[in-house]
């Protein structure tokens, strides 16, 4: 009993920030309090979720091990980092931190279990309470009153959760049970199902909405671009790892054989995703829209590389997340630390000129960039050779030459970018960035150089973790 | 005497780091780059004198950095005759850009920053002995260099600036392509002289090196695709990124070299005869655009387009013997170059401060005068460096396998060597009577600097190794 209370302790960790965040006095003055205690309360949880990372959390619903292990790091990592650079613009706008703390820590609890669930009634459950959560900082935190996509991320959420109730009841009816392990058999004998077809469809929707992929992305596209600073990062920084660890350990152990009917379902996803979000970078203005369409590029070709659910393709896709993630992180600190007038920017224009007033910023936005984009020696020249050289091994010759394609029509957006950061004069003066940026933006880096110069942390280790999915 | 080769690729990335933590508004960034590139000069200079003295033509040094053994890739590079005498022209191309920078123009640390960037990655290119090494190399340089044309180029057009670094990005995309071809058929890291000896289907083959040819044309002005390239380069100021930029055919020509060392691939042999018509018809229609412009840059760059053709068709048409004849005349075609740069953008600079007329500008500055008309004279091929031997070698050569072919290069040489003497001429004309008496001249030390490259351009023309010694 004690035993499995000590096992559960990071989970008790976060359930009781939440509670504590929930019932303390919102005071907008004292706003770095909440932070600290934050930061403290992640950074206990983290610990304790590395210490007793191989342990179940809830017994015979939840399996840890190194691969979940990775993801887990991935959120803690986002969170922590979340906390450590939003700080400052909670105490610069004068607005309280409690909800959004609170949000994290939803995001963690709910990820963590998602990312070590075995059970699909679990992984629902957290699926509808990271929605929830993700929600409640899109409604608090909108530059604008009221942003139209808000409205339609409430309906599309309530239309996931009603998807999710459908398949949950479908094959419970098959089963008699929600464990992974009971569905891959059942569906292993039905191939041919059009029902459980259905049922597996909708929960792979339902993912695919949280991460964002095209056809349903215009929430992540539209809302990032009107969502104030700490919420875009938390999007693009928190949730993902678990969406991505809960979405491949589904297909993996529950769908398992059975993915072979969504090879093509998939394919037609990751295709529309990435032309979407290429074509949709170059059409706006926005720079938090540019990213985030750029994101939805990006998750497209992790799904096209990994729809076979293969050791190697989850492999690969993972570096792909990984490196991405990494950029990303970077891209954020800059955006944390440029603004005007105290006010954080958004559209390019703003940015023109920045490189003359934070040369250093500037400077390390455009290697993030260049990185997204996979020139060497960046990071992310290891996401697209992994990809890449993944899909020339099988034969996907023309995803290939798509990929490419895109790639150079998504090269125009981000160029965008580094133009109106170094070849624009500078009309406005940018505050001064405080010294905890220069950290963040210099601890990155120092990740970067050693992940290039010893790249076998990442392309040998990484492999290691996974391969525990798969024994 | 090997231990010294890695600090080839060492001191420039050095310098970046000093480069990046000096102080703005100074000369010390300025005085890191010459500092790096003239230790980088004395190790190539004394790398070559240990070839020389070997009496070895062969001999090569080499060292590599287990990268990413699980993937069977490891990073090899290797210095042979060739790669030091081509970057012993570079080294020296971008000491006499350096030089030749206004006072203004040195104190700019984001220039000498992005400079030194881009020398490390022509650096490791020419050294590069493997697929992914000389693949890295190749793609990191469009970085610095659209950056700074982006900062100093003067482009108005926001497309020019974006089709620019579309090409040289669907280039290194083409050439990623290749990459990953060779390593699926070959399951690892390849040295570059092997890759034509892999054993892949004739469909893959013929991606490789359809991929490998558009890579590096997408650096070499040829026709169609020679606009993105000669449009960037017509508001260059900067005598650095004016070198830079010259120096981007540079690297798809080592390319082809490199790639084709032994024969031309089974793959690509059909689309030979095509890219010989190519070539020879962008250098006469490249020649004759240089003799109608007006701007001496502008005429510069056609000079480079020409010669750099001549010296790709070398590479497609003749034998493997003559590669070290490219070696030799590179040397003194990228000195010329940038000598000729750097001297037409002081002669400018004069014009801008007296607010006089280009035309007739050298009358008034006799040392400059007759240090530009050194360099046109050698330009325009007079027995006065090692370039008029080499291309003596080339050109007959050319006549020897085909009597047009040779004929129509020989008539593009003669155009542009006509556009350059008309455009000396041009300088020292003074009917326009232009109504200034007097222009400060060139100083003594920068006289001094240039005399001594005429000297090593001089004597160059009795043994092009005569600094080996």
């Amino acid at each position: 009993m004690l035993e499995s209370i000590i096992y559960l302790s990071p989970l008790i960790v976060l359930l009781s920030s939440i509670f504590i965040l929930m019932f303390s006095e919102h005071n907008e003055e004292e706003h770095y309090r909440c932070f600290r205690f934050s930061k403290f309360m992640m950074l206990t949880a983290f610990a304790l979720t590395v210490i007793f990372y191989n342990k179940p959390l809830i017994e015979e619903v939840t399996l840890g091990n190194k691969y979940t292990l990775l993801f887990e790091c991935m959120m803690y990592g986002g969170g922590l980092a979340l906390l450590y650079l939003s700080r400052k613009w909670f105490a610069s706008m004068g607005v309280s931190g409690y909800t959004f703390c609170g949000g994290i820590f939803v995001a963690l609890l709910f990820g963590s279990l998602l990312i070590r669930s075995n059970n699909l009634l679990l992984s629902v459950v957290c699926c509808v309470f990271m929605m929830m959560g993700n929600y409640a900082l899109l409604k608090g935190s909108s530059v604008k009153k009221e942003i139209k996509s808000e409205k339609i991320y409430m309906f599309a959420m309530v239309f996931c959760i009603l998807l999710l109730g459908v398949s949950l009841f479908i094959l419970y009816h098959y089963n008699d049970s929600f464990a992974y392990e009971q569905i891959k058999e059942t569906l292993s004998i039905n191939t041919g199902d059009v029902w459980l077809f259905t049922a597996v469809a909708a929960v792979l929707t339902v993912f695919m909405f949280m991460l964002g992929l095209a056809p349903v992305h215009f929430w992540f596209t539209e809302t990032l671009g009107g969502t104030v600073l700490p919420v875009f990062a938390y999007f693009v920084m928190v949730p993902i790892g678990a969406c991505w660890g809960g979405f491949i350990r589904f297909n993996t152990e529950a769908v398992g054989s059975f993915a072979e009917n969504f090879y093509l379902f998939y394919k037609a996803i990751a295709l529309i995703s990435i032309s979407l979000g290429a074509l949709g970078a170059c059409s706006v203005q926005n720079v938090r829209k540019i990213l985030a369409y750029g994101t939805v590029y990006h998750w497209g070709i992790v799904l096209l590389v990994m729809q076979s659910f293969s050791i190697n393709a989850v492999n690969t896709g993972v570096i792909y997340i990984l490196v991405y993630l990494l950029a990303m992180y970077g891209i954020c600190v800059c955006l944390f630390g440029l603004k005007i007038k105290g006010e954080y920017l958004f559209m390019l224009n703003e940015f023109e000129g920045a490189a003359y007033k934070r040369p250093y910023i500037s400077a390390m936005m455009t290697i993030f960039i260049f990185s997204l984009l996979g020139i060497p020696p960046f990071l992310g020249f290891f996401g697209v050779f992994s990809a890449l050289s993944y899909l020339a091994k099988h034969d996907s010759f023309y995803q290939f030459g798509y990929i490419m394609l895109m790639l150079i029509v998504l090269s125009y957006a981000y160029v965008q970018i580094i133009k109106n950061l170094y070849f624009e004069k500078s009309k406005e003066n940018f505050d001064r960035a405080d010294s905890g940026i220069y950290t963040a933006v210099f601890i990155i880096a120092l990740l970067m150089i050693i992940i290039m110069l010893k790249p076998q942390y990442l392309m040998q280790d990484v492999y290691r973790m996974i391969e525990s999915l798969f024994l | 005497m090997t231990d010294m080769f890695p600090l080839l690729l060492l001191l420039p990335l050095l310098g970046c780091l000093f480069v990046l933590f000096a102080k703005k508004n100074d000369n010390n960034s300025f005085h890191v780059v010459l500092f790096t590139l003239l230790s980088n000069l004395a190790i190539i200079v004394r790398l070559l004198t240990q070839i020389h003295r070997d009496n070895n033509d062969l001999q090569s040094f080499h060292f590599s950095y287990p990268w990413l053994e699980s993937k069977g890739i490891e990073l090899a590079m290797e210095a042979n005759l060739f790669s030091l005498l081509v970057l012993l022209g570079i080294y020296v191309a971008f000491i006499i850009a350096v030089v030749g920078l206004l006072p203004q123009q040195r104190k700019n640390k984001s220039q000498m920053l992005l400079g030194l960037y881009f020398i490390w990655n022509i650096t490791g290119l020419l050294c590069s002995n493997d697929m992914v090494s000389f693949y890295i190399f190749f793609a990191g340089m469009l970085i610095p260099l659209f950056l700074l044309i982006g900062l100093y180029g003067n482009i108005k057009k926001n497309s020019t600036l974006y089709l620019f670094f579309a090409f040289n990005y669907a280039g290194i995309l083409c050439l990623l392509t290749a990459m990953l071809f060779v390593y699926k058929y070959h399951q690892g890291n390849v040295e570059l002289q092997d890759i034509a000896l892999i054993k892949m289907p004739v469909g893959s083959a013929m991606v490789v090196w359809t991929s490998v040819c558009m890579a590096f044309i997408s650096r070499i002005p040829i026709w169609p695709f020679h606009y993105w390239i000669s449009s960037i380069n017509s508001g260059l100021r900067s005598s650095l990124v004016c070198v830079m930029t010259n120096m981007l055919p540079l690297t798809g020509l080592y390319g082809f070299l490199r790639f084709w060392q032994i024969t031309i691939p089974k793959g690509i042999l059909p689309f030979v005869p095509v890219v010989e018509i190519f070539g020879i018809m962008t250098m006469l229609f490249i020649a004759l655009i240089g003799l109608s412009h007006k701007d001496f840059l502008q005429k510069l760059f056609s000079y480079n387009t020409v010669y750099y053709l001549l010296f790709l068709l070398t590479t497609i048409m003749l034998p493997e013997g003559y590669i070290i004849n490219i070696a030799y005349s590179l040397i003194t075609f990228l000195i010329i170059n940038a000598s000729l740069t750097v001297l037409d953008l002081w002669a400018e600079n004069s014009c801008e401060e007296n607010n006089c007329d280009y035309r007739g500008i050298l009358a008034y500055m006799p040392r400059l005068a007759i240090i530009f008309a050194f360099f046109v004279l050698v330009a325009v091929g007079l027995p006065l460096s090692a370039m008029f031997w080499n291309n003596f070698v080339l050109i007959s050569a050319f006549f020897r396998v085909s009597f047009t072919h040779g004929l129509l290069m020989m008539t593009a040489i003669a155009i542009i060597s006509m556009a350059l003497l008309y455009e000396l001429f041009i300088m020292r004309d003074t009917s326009n009577k232009n109504p200034i008496l007097e222009i400060e001249d060139i100083s003594d030390k920068k006289v001094t600097f240039f005399v001594a490259v005429i000297i090593f351009l001089f004597m160059s023309f009795f043994n092009p190794l005569w600094f080996a010694f």
